[in-house]
């Protein structure tokens, strides 16, 4: 149950990719446009996180690569990027 | 050496996975971060003085960054004016206490009543606003790639300035507010003919003193609680208040998560190269899918962080 590498990993999944990409640029799109609305800016990178790790568990359901772990690595790289974003966000 | 491999390169030692990358470093650094969090607000509040919010705009250098500019343009320098240093102090107070970002407030007022109300009774007179910039130049620099704002910069009508930099809470973020005035006394501008008395109130527009005494609508301009007075303020226009660091809390967060974005950004790139190169087949997760919303997220940080003019 080993990874295959990048190359052929993006040739299998492109539309994986390009989802996830969709995704990520639509919600920068929205912070963008939420730029006066901080409350909101977090809603939508709460959002993002949350599909991303949804991304994860698709992606490697598909792959049928999918565990706990990986799971938890997805999850914990979220929770990361919400921390540290919502702290320069928020400005705590 | 072998201890900056294991952490961040993909190596025998730690699974052919930068360590940092891992579930359980993943785990250590986001309590470090959460608790250096916690740590910031308790400093914050029991010792103010050690890292109280202070800004690190000195209201001094705004004025001497302008004069430094209209001097190198041929321009006459720019006389720091009380009246004017209160007008922007008490614009920037009525910015946070109804909450807006604008010339003019949601009420309608428009700043040339509060530089009117300062007792400053002028000619021509404009106004340049600046938000969550970290440093004066920056400031100046913003000001002047806009061609209004740099208009109301270089302007040669003006013989006066006034500066106010106030710390506070705008539309829900700890923010420190730039109110730049300009202008021209009554009684020491040579008259000009035809003077317009409806000009729109924009940006950082040169403004006549319209003919007839001008009306703004009556209100009261509400000075947020703790925020300086007005005397107060113009006796420490050289030297704002610092804390004993030089940094303000949220400079210090911000350094830190973008710090560590970057180099998180950084090993997954490497990460990437390195298991693409070699060939390793690992059982995790995507590292090219963390490189990407890491990307996303240092790209939205860098655009939230960005000072704004007005």
């Amino acid at each position: 149950m080993s990874e295959i590498v990048f190359e052929k990993d993006f040739s299998r999944h492109p539309l994986h990719y390009f989802t996830l990409l969709c995704v990520l640029l639509v919600g920068l799109w929205g912070l963008f446009w939420f730029s006066y609305y901080p409350g909101m800016q977090f809603s939508i990178f709460i959002s993002m996180a949350v599909s991303y790790v949804v991304w994860g568990i698709v992606h490697h359901r598909e792959h049928h690569s999918l565990h706990l772990k990986i799971v938890m690595e997805y999850l914990l790289i979220a929770v990361f990027a919400v921390l540290l974003f919502g702290s320069i966000l928020l400005r705590t | 050496m072998s201890l900056f491999h294991h952490l961040f390169l993909p190596h025998h030692t730690n699974n052919q996975r930068a360590k940092i990358l891992h579930p359980s470093a993943l785990s250590v650094i986001i309590g470090c971060f959460a608790l250096f969090q916690i740590l910031i607000g308790q400093v914050i509040n029991r010792f103010p003085d050690i890292l109280g919010y202070a800004s690190q705009i000195p209201a001094g250098e705004i004025v001497q960054l302008t004069n430094s500019e209209r001097q190198s343009r041929g321009l006459s320098q720019l006389k720091l004016n009380p009246e004017l240093s209160a007008a922007a102090l008490q614009k920037a107070s009525d910015m946070f206490a109804r909450n807006y970002w604008a010339h003019v407030s949601p009420g309608g007022v428009q700043p040339w009543f509060f530089i009117t109300q300062a007792g400053y009774t002028y000619r021509y007179a404009g106004e340049n606003l600046a938000r969550d910039f970290s440093d004066p130049k920056s400031i100046i620099q913003a000001w002047l790639n806009s061609p209004t704002h740099r208009d109301n910069l270089l302007n040669s009508r003006y013989e006066d300035i006034g500066v106010a930099v106030v710390d506070g809470t705008l539309e829900g973020k700890d923010t420190t507010l730039v109110v730049q005035m300009f202008g021209t006394k009554l009684a020491s501008a040579p008259a000009v003919g035809g003077r317009s008395a409806s000009v729109v109130a924009k940006a950082l527009e040169e403004r006549p003193q319209p003919s007839h005494t001008p009306t703004p609508v009556p209100t009261t301009v509400a000075v947020q609680p703790g925020l300086p007075s007005a005397a107060a303020y113009l006796t420490s226009v050289e030297e704002p208040p610092k804390n004993f660091l030089g940094f303000s809390p949220f400079e210090i967060t911000k350094f830190t998560s973008l710090g560590l974005l970057t180099l998180f950004a950084v090993v997954l790139l490497i990460d990437v190269i390195v298991v693409n190169r070699r060939k390793i087949n690992r059982w995790t997760s995507k590292s090219f899918a963390h490189l990407v919303f890491i990307i996303i997220l240092i790209i939205a940080a860098g655009t939230i962080l960005r000072g704004q003019i007005l």
